[in-house]
């Protein structure tokens, strides 16, 4: 009887240390697969709107052009999507909290030369001024 | 004499047994309805995970092939010229007229989901149980940045 006792209760224990770590610990959902999807759309539809063809730093309105789209697609998606390396966003000014989500390194053809740049999306984050 | 002693001792660990087997009891079912519950918990987030990965799924093959621009007829002008080109896949660039009743039924029975809705814009007929995905998409001769929504449960 005594060692029933025992091993029902280890397995009690065991039910209920088990069961409070599933309650701590549930897995999340798996999307980074998603996300990347996610960027490499952003960076087709950049790239289908024609927002790199002809490429020049230089060039106030491709930048512009590739500014409006961004804040399109954010005002769309409700994320912040930077090209870094061209220094371009849709989410200007310091925000806290903002979490990067993916990144992605993509080439340009920037003045007919190959370049690296890095596109990025985070969360809007919060505007510290509202804080 | 003999046989009273026996009868108290009996007596005493039949008790001893009620007493023990009664916790025993409560103990077991418990962790059986623990169990239960872990299993039942595991079981739910899986399945989210499944109907997650199939929507992922049909989204990426309906913005990558089925209702992408097959060739420079589907959509004249997508890189500032009308004439005519060899077929290609436009990725990302949607052709809505392919997004029939058909396609979505073809697409929900072949995925086993219960119900399936795609839409170029905000979902119309998702239910509270089922779960929505989007992909960014390019519709139309002005190269419209949208959302493909898949919704699925």
């Amino acid at each position: 009887m005594q060692t029933l006792e025992a091993i029902l209760s280890f397995m009690f224990l065991l039910a209920i240390v088990s069961s409070m770590l599933s309650s701590f610990y549930s897995a999340p959902l798996d999307d980074s697969l998603y996300r990347i999807q996610l960027a490499q759309d952003a960076w087709r539809v950049l790239y289908i709107r024609g927002d790199f063809h002809d490429y020049s730093d230089v060039s106030d309105s491709k930048r512009a052009s590739i500014e409006k789209d961004l804040d399109t697609l954010g005002n769309e998606t409700g994320l912040c999507f930077f090209l870094e390396g061209v220094r371009i966003t849709d989410c200007r000014g310091a925000q806290s909290g903002r979490e990067m989500i993916v990144v992605l390194h993509e080439t340009l053809i920037m003045d007919n030369t190959p370049k690296n740049v890095t596109f990025s999306i985070s969360n809007q984050g919060t505007n510290p001024a509202f804080n | 004499m003999r046989m009273s002693a026996i009868r108290k001792r009996s007596g005493f660990l039949s008790y001893d047994a009620l007493f023990s087997l009664i916790p025993l009891v409560m103990m077991l079912s418990f962790v059986m309805m623990l169990v239960s519950g872990i299993s039942k918990e595991s079981l739910s987030g899986v399945q989210g995970q499944e109907l997650f990965d199939k929507l992922v799924g049909i989204a990426d093959y309906s913005v990558k092939s089925g209702l992408a621009v097959h060739s420079s007829n589907d959509f004249q002008g997508v890189y500032g010229s009308s004439s005519s080109q060899p077929d290609y896949i436009i990725h990302n660039l949607v052709n809505k007229s392919m997004l029939t009743d058909g396609y979505v039924e073809d697409l929900k029975s072949a995925s086993g989901l219960k119900s399936l809705e795609i839409s170029v814009g905000a979902p119309k007929g998702a239910t509270d149980d089922s779960f929505c995905i989007y992909r960014i998409v390019v519709v139309g001769n002005d190269r419209r940045i949208s959302r493909l929504f898949v919704c699925g449960s």
